[in-house]
């Protein structure tokens, strides 16, 4: 009988205990759902990771392997960095092909082509296989996009977060970006467009960090790098007799000049846009009376390419941006 | 020992998976490890790597090398990322490295660039002469490739001499846009003249 009312009264323990954790858990999950809906307080996180990420990228000695994959090709590199003197050092070398180097010695870039003249560049954002968000002004950032921090991950074989830095508008991508926990190095970072298809990526798939920088910056500190330019200040917007009636909000006009175009005689008006994430150029060469050119369309990995005929002008808009985004903006250029 | 095994290290060896079956024989049988190392010398002899002296007990050796090291299951995170490592593994690493770095540094040096290719807006275009471009870039990282052939062919009206033009035309832009964003500033609202930042109007979508 004993063992009878025992057994009878288990079950009612169990369900009250069960409903207590049933509680507890409801609780939690109401702090967790209200956590992960408090935008603000994700957002603040989110942002803390990038400017860790910032600051880790320029600070910390390290060395790095990554491979940058787009379409059907992969590029191996190597990175290394480090601070000497107080200075920032860097070298970045492609591993495959004629090899190619960027080099930095505190705010010059030195960069280094096969079969081409070295030649350095002082203040500037570099060109090279790394996201320009790792060394950009992240509050220059929040104006167009929003930080969300997600998961925990394994990157690399190491612990990583997940913050996503999503475009408010569909006239530019997202960023995707693994950090790695303790130091807030970039693991991984892939360009997303709005069906969350991914265009570009970089994956690390080693990465060190060290106490003292690695010994081959001490040898930037000895080699003769070509004497630094300093680039001429760009010229104003209204110094073209056009104008770019639609630009997605935040980009702004960094560079406006007329040169010759690559290695031809032609001449074009140029500007440069920017929303401290993507810089992407718009060309606009005058065409001759009896002149027509078909209009062109390329894309590869997260680049567009696009060419058309405005009037009797040929514009062109290059860069890490959609194609619908470039073909509305050919569309909004006007004359004065 | 039967031919079938041997057959198998052989296809091991190739590199081919098995599933770790091989493997775990060998790590059984001295006898099939001493078939592993013959087959690994015929294959150096074959590719003419073998040492000007041969050494015979390089893997017992090894074997016993093997057997001092500890078990790892799983990359360390300290280990890879936050240690230094030993300075003897440095040395070679950076030995190696520094290899890779020498030749590229010998590319020479230039004098003038791209804010020589700039011309004024003052200026009249008959007067300037095309200048050579001293700087030349390559569109590195994830940039446009340079068009090939089959991507313009894309557009059937043209014919091949003005499919090559239109060819030779994308190639310049993309390889004129990898240049300026080489040479791009920082900070966009110190680029613009006059202090006055110049923006483009952007009125109501």
């Amino acid at each position: 009988m004993v063992n009878l009312k025992k057994l009878k009264f288990q079950p009612i323990n169990l369900s009250s205990s069960l409903t207590a954790k049933l509680s507890w858990l409801g609780k939690y999950i109401t702090f967790f759902v209200f956590f992960l809906t408090s935008p603000v307080w994700a957002q603040n996180d989110a942002k803390a990771w990038l400017i860790k990420m910032n600051q880790a990228t320029k600070t910390l000695n390290y060395e790095m392997s990554f491979v940058i994959v787009h379409n059907d090709k992969a590029e191996p590199w190597r990175w290394f960095h480090g601070t000497i003197e107080e200075q920032e050092r860097e070298i970045l070398t492609a591993l495959n092909g004629p090899g190619q180097q960027l080099i930095r010695k505190g705010d010059t870039l030195t960069y280094l082509q096969p079969e081409q003249a070295a030649y350095s560049i002082k203040d500037t954002v570099s060109h090279g296989p790394l996201p320009e968000i790792l060394r950009t002004d992240i509050s220059h950032v929040e104006q167009s996009y929003d930080f969300h921090l997600m998961g925990k991950s394994r990157v690399a074989g190491l612990p990583a977060r997940l913050i996503r830095v999503l475009a408010r508008d569909a006239a530019r991508y997202d960023y995707w970006l693994w950090l790695h926990e303790d130091t807030g190095l970039l693991l991984k970072s892939a360009i997303v467009n709005k069906n969350n298809e991914i265009l570009e990526q970089l994956q690390v798939s080693h990465l060190q960090v060290t106490n003292e920088p690695s010994e081959i910056l001490q040898e930037i500190h000895q080699a003769e790098l070509p004497e630094a330019f300093t680039i001429k200040n760009s010229a104003p917007m209204s110094a073209v007799d056009w104008q770019i009636t639609w630009i997605p909000a935040g980009f702004e006009p960094v560079k406006v000049d007329r040169h010759y175009l690559f290695g031809s005689k032609n001449l074009v008006d140029y500007v440069m846009l920017s929303d401290g994430v993507v810089w992407f150029s718009v060309y606009l060469r005058r065409l001759d009376t009896d002149e027509t050119i078909a209009a062109t369309a390329l894309s590869s990995g997260a680049n567009s390419y696009l060419t058309k005929q405005i009037n009797q002008a040929e514009v062109t808009v290059i860069g890490k941006v959609p194609l619908p985004t470039a073909e509305k903006l050919i569309g909004s250029i006007r004359w004065d | 020992m039967s031919s079938k095994i041997k057959e198998n290290i052989s296809a091991f060896m190739d590199g081919q998976p098995d599933g770790g079956k091989t493997f775990d024989k060998l790590k059984q049988d001295p006898k099939l490890v001493e078939c592993f190392g013959r087959y690994h010398l015929i294959g150096d002899a074959m590719r003419n790597e073998l040492p000007a002296q041969l050494n015979f007990d390089i893997a017992d050796k090894i074997a016993q090398a093997i057997d001092k090291e500890p078990v790892v299951l799983a990359p360390n995170a300290k280990h890879t990322a936050n240690n230094e490592t030993d300075k003897a593994v440095d040395k070679t690493k950076n030995a190696k490295v520094i290899s890779l770095f020498r030749p590229a540094m010998q590319y020479g040096l230039a004098a003038s660039f791209a804010a020589a290719l700039v011309v004024g807006f003052q200026s009249e275009e008959q007067q300037v002469h095309v200048p050579q471009p001293v700087l030349q870039t390559f569109p590195i990282g994830g940039s446009l490739d340079p068009v090939s052939m089959q991507q313009v062919e894309a557009y059937p009206s043209m014919t091949s001499s003005e499919a090559a033009l239109q060819r030779q035309r994308i190639n310049a832009y993309i390889m004129d846009h990898a240049q300026q964003l080489k040479t791009r500033q920082y900070n966009p609202t110190e680029s613009v003249e006059d202090g006055q930042p110049e923006k483009v109007k952007v009125p109501a979508n």
